[in-house]
């Protein structure tokens, strides 16, 4: 039906008057709580906080690995994917290592948290994704940047590769 | 919403050249690069899923046939004689350009997953697939909420050479300035620049989260709603007439 008057016409729709504001107050009460309480990415591997590896890792007797990522960097997601989302190979990750996910947050806000910063300085990244293994007594045993497929990713990693049974 | 009007210009977009042939020449380049690249490699690397944020340029070409097209037609004083509410008018477009942008983005990863099946050993799980195809509609529909938004007030192809300049801004511009205290605001005016010009739901960082992250979801949901409340305010304060282009 043709509205009764041009003001009928130009009226807002009253879902969307009312959806942006609530819209608007929930996105601001979730990214508060979510600063305090951030949700933990769902992962088979079991991501080590790095505040605790180095302890953890001399308790175990089993060396570092560190994956040094960033949000915006495809080929991590690839691996990640690939890799560390692997059911058999995420449970030898865990057997064999201590695994912690360092995140480059540069990109996003401008700086890193001085923990972060200070691994990346300590072991010169300059690229993502970058894995770094380190022995319990904190010495870098191996280094590979880049991502250049599963199976090369398994040997750096020393983990059973498909082809090697 | 007006189904009609909806109807009409989504089938008007595979009936013009540009918002026909541009998708289609993005299909043909894309998929024609990751079969050189298996071929050149030895089918040593294998084709990928393409991220959804390349999509991009898809709803770009189908955002030339948008609000300010029809005013510079001159379409749309006859359009606005019809009984349609402006609000209804713009929606409609919002709604075909995310459907038909979803639409070529959905088959474009339909027969990407079909080529990577037929070429890999060890695909990657549905679940991975699910994610993408989500993550290209989400994106679909965030990009028209903001180039139909562009182009309430703008003449044909001002929506998007104003999206275009302020991508620069937002990718080459503020980056650029420092990574000083100073111009810390810099990066989160860059934050928000880039959640209104490409809205993006990822969903595996967002369902697949314990808990799940609201604050993605919301953010996603209010840009969207936020710029369609602007695009309809706008457009609403337009005064039209068959002298103005």
């Amino acid at each position: 039906m043709r509205p009764a008057n041009p003001r009928a016409s130009r009226a807002l729709p009253r879902w969307l008057v009312v959806a942006v504001p609530l819209l608007l107050v929930a996105r601001v009460a979730s990214g508060l709580y979510e600063q305090a309480h951030p949700p933990v990415p769902h992962s088979l591997v079991d991501w080590v906080p790095l505040e605790r590896a180095e302890a953890l890792s001399r308790e175990r007797g089993v060396p570092i690995v560190y994956k040094f990522t960033a949000d915006w960097c495809e080929p991590c997601h690839m691996m990640e994917r690939e890799v560390f989302d692997s059911d058999e190979d995420a449970r030898r990750i865990n057997a064999r290592y201590v695994a912690v996910r360092v995140k480059d947050r540069m990109n996003e806000e401008g700086e890193n948290a001085p923990a972060v910063q200070a691994l990346i300085d300590k072991y010169k990244v300059v690229a993502f994704p970058t894995l770094v293994i380190v022995t319990p007594e904190g010495r870098e045993l191996a280094q590979k940047r880049g991502y250049r497929g599963y199976t090369e990713t398994l040997q750096f990693l020393r983990l059973p590769t498909p082809s090697s049974g | 919403m007006s189904l009609t009007f909806y109807q009409s210009r989504v089938r008007q977009s595979f009936h013009r050249l540009p918002t026909l042939g541009l998708p289609l020449a993005f299909f043909f380049v894309s998929l024609s690069w990751q079969v050189a690249i298996l071929l050149s490699t030895k089918f040593v690397v294998t084709p990928q899923l393409t991220d959804p944020k390349l999509f991009s340029l898809i709803v770009l070409a189908l955002g030339l046939s948008s609000i300010g097209r029809d005013a510079s037609e001159g379409l749309l004083p006859v359009l606005l004689t019809r009984p349609l509410r402006r609000s209804s008018y713009v929606l409609g477009h919002w709604a075909a350009l995310g459907t038909v942008a979803s639409f070529w983005a959905l088959f474009h990863g339909l027969l990407q997953w079909g080529f990577i099946l037929s070429t890999t050993p060890s695909p990657p799980r549905v679940e991975e697939l699910l994610y993408n195809l989500f993550g290209r509609v989400t994106l679909c529909f965030g990009m028209a909420a903001t180039l139909v938004c562009f182009s309430t007030r703008l003449p044909a192809w001002g929506n998007i050479l104003l999206w275009g300049l302020l991508y620069y801004v937002a990718d080459r511009v503020l980056p650029g300035l420092g990574k000083d205290e100073s111009v810390r605001y810099a990066f989160v005016v860059r934050q928000y620049l880039l959640g209104l010009l490409l809205p993006e739901l990822d969903f595996r960082q967002t369902f697949a989260a314990s808990p799940i992250s609201w604050f993605r979801l919301t953010t996603y949901l209010s840009n969207v709603s936020l710029l369609l409340l602007l695009g309809i305010h706008i457009f609403n304060r337009r005064e039209v007439s068959y002298a103005s282009r």
